[in-house]
């Protein structure tokens, strides 16, 4: 996502993927704690199957962005004595959320706009 | 033991990064991998189709291996390097006599009838900072060996405020020693060459204590770093292995 220092920011076409889980991510982390496994499964279920993420290619992404500060991991134990993590929103992550969606919202109107359809 | 000791091994062998790091991994994916498999028992599948599931949902490219260890190598600090080294026995012998040698050699220092005539007033934030690593070595073994936190980077966490208390008592005395030379110099300019020799022994007296209290300071607090260091990592390895042995 590319942030000009006048104007929303913007969805750089190089970065689609990237910043396309990181914003999917965020997302469902706003409604609340999530292990890394729900977090795939959630998004394949909200999406209906549009959406998927391989478990194996979850965890860098989820790493990355617990580095950055976007999300926070905490260990949790639970009733199963097993060891498990649990990732959840920060305060940077909310407004990197925040940000992410008027930069797709940009983004998609711009898409429409170019293929002269209406965004939906 | 994990049903999933395969999928974890083949991460394991296909992470390049330091055991503890490693260990956090794989105690993820762990937990995440078994809940995963419970979610599909409670879908109705039975435990082979469930881990079978499970385990194709795992399936890490060596692209995602590599991606991950290079997220995670800037992390990866000078202790978990360093401490990762020492292993083998000889080199743990080595490192316990290091240690003797630093007791004995403090003890006979200390106990020295004349060590304490002078005190350079930078000695005492040297103490306190002694006193804290003291404390802050407790409470570390307190953690690893009787309360045994959930989360394994707790185990390693503040570690490296040792090395800070370190690296901060040797700063001191340096200080210190710079501080008392100017000091003398002063006053050896006032007081004139007859006072020279009284005032150079008392120099000598108070730099000296305050030299040797701020090294074995430094020195201690960085072993009892390196030890500490050492044991996380042991504690971090055993919960890896556990995860690798075959159900």
């Amino acid at each position: 996502m590319n942030q000009p220092a006048n104007g929303p920011p913007t969805v750089e076409i190089q970065n689609l993927s990237r910043d396309c889980h990181e914003a999917l991510l965020l997302a469902l982390l706003a409604a609340g704690p999530h292990h890394g496994y729900q977090l795939a499964l959630e998004l394949e279920q909200k999406s209906e199957g549009a959406f998927r993420f391989n478990h194996g290619t979850l965890y860098p992404i989820l790493h990355k962005l617990e580095q950055v500060g976007l999300i926070r991991g905490d260990w949790l134990d639970e009733q199963t004595k097993r060891k498990r993590k649990s990732y959840s929103l920060t305060e940077a992550g909310r407004t990197r959320l925040a940000r992410q969606i008027e930069a797709w919202r940009s983004f998609f109107f711009n898409f429409f706009s170019v293929i002269g359809e209406e965004t939906p | 033991m994990s049903r999933f000791a395969g999928v974890l091994k083949k991460v394991s062998d296909g992470l390049d990064l330091p055991q503890p790091t490693r260990s956090r991994i794989l105690l993820e994916m762990a937990g995440d991998l078994e809940d995963l498999y419970e979610h599909h028992r409670g879908q109705g599948l039975d435990e082979d189709q469930a881990a079978r599931r499970a385990e194709e949902a795992f399936a890490v490219s060596d692209e995602a291996l590599k991606h991950l260890a290079r997220i995670h190598e800037r992390n990866s600090g000078l202790a978990e390097r360093v401490t990762r080294q020492v292993g083998t026995w000889w080199e743990k012998v080595l490192l316990v006599i290091w240690l003797l040698a630093v007791i004995l050699v403090s003890e006979a220092v200390v106990t020295e009838v004349h060590f304490f005539v002078i005190i350079s007033p930078f000695v005492w934030p040297i103490v306190g900072l002694a006193l804290a690593a003291l404390a802050f070595t407790l409470w570390k073994l307190y953690q690893l060996f009787l309360r045994k936190p959930t989360d394994p980077r707790s185990f390693r966490s503040g570690l490296g405020a040792l090395l800070f208390l370190a690296a901060a008592s040797l700063a001191i005395s340096v200080t210190g020693f710079f501080y008392h030379l100017r000091w003398y110099a002063f006053q050896v300019w006032d007081g004139g060459p007859e006072k020279m020799f009284g005032l150079l022994s008392n120099w000598i007296l108070a730099i000296s204590s305050l030299m040797i209290i701020g090294l074995l300071t430094a020195i201690f607090t960085a072993l009892v770093w390196f030890l500490l260091a050492g044991l996380v990592a042991r504690a971090e390895n055993r919960q890896a292995a556990v995860l690798l042995a075959p159900a």
